[in-house]
């Protein structure tokens, strides 16, 4: 062991768990831990990248000791766009922790090459990552926090949340009593509820147009990057409403792992959702066929984080309930002209 | 504000010891912060943040070229040499 060397990731997706899985069933004890490292969400990150200077890796000769993506996005905001990164799938080696200063320096340095305005990063409060943005970086550097979020859950599978989440009986009883983990029923609607296709890209582009970016931070798409968030096998899928032969809603979801010594465990996270010209039925006719396509896809429950830029009404009529986890969404700001202090909404994945 | 007066590398070692928390005899010039001393990401930022403080001028985005303690007093040295 001995020096770090920082360089583009070299490509080998099978030694980005071989690097972090045992650092993360350090940090997370019996919790369960949401798992960017399997090889399908990283490719499914990385086909977004045009260019290996945003994947960052830090090696120890030629092993992987530390590893970030800066995975790039365009964002609207307040009548203007911006150029922006998403930080994610920071992840580093048990007997190299310090790497991460590193990955982090040349971040900086990367991203002002790029001409990033922003990067965004997301923290899970009480975690090693969010202590070193708390207490060293956030004193000294911009960065900015936009939202804390928390989750509200449906379950698929409640036998298997139990045993993943590790849920006291009373808790289960009460998932129990309010049907929290029944099939979402399907109310009777004029139009019709399917999985995407192709030919649906351009109406849901421009649905995600129609996103008012007032107070929002809003994810801008290209047809390309919108086709692979919207499908892609094993990873994400889209649910449409279509009413009269014309797409008026749409919810978009990954398929992630959340992984625990227990073993992985399937869950369903609402990612992209717009649904504003349906009826709170026709939303919850949407949410039905999300309930039928998690379970398919072998998920044991869905989670929605509170991005609030969507009415909420429909999920808790579906017996959505909270579920014990936040995260606070964080933009380390490159652009001086450039403030997102007080938005409120934020239309993005979480990942 | 008159330069602050240049550190021989034991008061460099003295002063790293004393942010680092760790026995001054193991702060040798080839001791790697990361693998050799353990020191973790967020103690690392901190005790560049510190070092800044003392009058050590680094920016963050060229912490990685510090790597050993050697390297550490190098770059500080090197600043002195700059005035």
């Amino acid at each position: 062991m001995g020096k770090i060397e920082l360089r583009d990731f070299d490509g080998d997706l099978t030694a980005l768990p071989s690097m972090a899985y045992d650092t993360l069933f350090e940090e997370y004890g019996q919790d369960t831990w949401l798992d960017l490292n399997r090889p399908e969400i990283a490719r499914h990150l990385f086909a977004d990248v045009p260019d290996p200077r945003f994947l960052i890796g830090a090696y120890d000769g030629t092993r992987l000791v530390a590893f970030i993506a800066n995975v790039p996005r365009t964002y609207r905001f307040n009548g203007r766009t911006y150029r922006g990164v998403a930080s994610t799938m920071m992840a580093v080696h048990k007997d190299y922790r310090g790497a991460v200063a590193y990955l982090i320096s040349e971040c900086l340095r990367r991203n002002a090459e790029f001409g990033a305005d922003l990067a965004l990063i997301i923290l899970e409060k009480g975690k090693h990552s969010w202590r070193l943005f708390e207490q060293a970086l956030k004193p000294k550097y911009r960065i900015e926090q936009l939202k804390p979020m928390w989750a509200i859950a449906r379950g698929v599978d409640l036998d298997k949340i139990v045993e993943s989440q590790h849920l006291k009986w009373y808790e289960a009883a009460g998932i129990r009593l309010l049907g929290a983990h029944r099939p979402i029923a399907a109310p009777a609607v004029s139009g019709t509820v399917r999985l995407y296709r192709d030919a649906d890209l351009g109406e849901i582009l421009a649905l995600t147009r129609r996103y008012s970016d007032q107070n929002c931070l809003v994810r801008v798409f290209q047809p390309e990057s919108l086709a692979r968030r919207l499908y892609t096998e094993g990873v994400t899928s889209t649910l449409v409403y279509e009413r009269g032969a014309a797409v008026e809603g749409f919810i978009n979801f990954t398929v992630h792992e959340l992984v625990s010594r227990q073993g992985r465990y399937r869950w369903a996270w609402i990612d992209f959702l717009y649904w504003e010209g349906l009826t709170t039925k026709e939303q919850q006719a949407l949410l039905a066929g999300l309930w039928q396509a998690s379970r398919e896809q072998g998920c044991i429950g869905i989670l929605e984080w509170d991005k609030n830029y969507y009415a909420k009404g429909a999920l808790f009529r579906s017996r959505f309930v909270p579920y014990p986890h936040s995260i606070e969404v964080n933009a380390w700001i490159l652009n001086p002209d450039l403030s997102l202090q007080g938005i409120d909404r934020i239309v993005e994945q979480i990942v | 504000m008159p330069p602050l007066e240049p550190l021989s590398f034991e008061d460099f070692q003295a002063m790293l010891a004393d942010l680092l928390n760790v026995d001054v005899a193991q702060l040798t010039p080839e001791a790697y912060f990361i693998t050799d001393l353990g020191i973790d990401s967020l103690r690392m930022i901190q005790v560049l943040l510190q070092l800044e403080q003392r009058g050590f001028k680094l920016s963050l985005e060229s912490a990685w070229r510090i790597q050993t303690v050697g390297d550490a007093y190098r770059y500080y040295q090197g600043q002195g040499n700059d005035g």
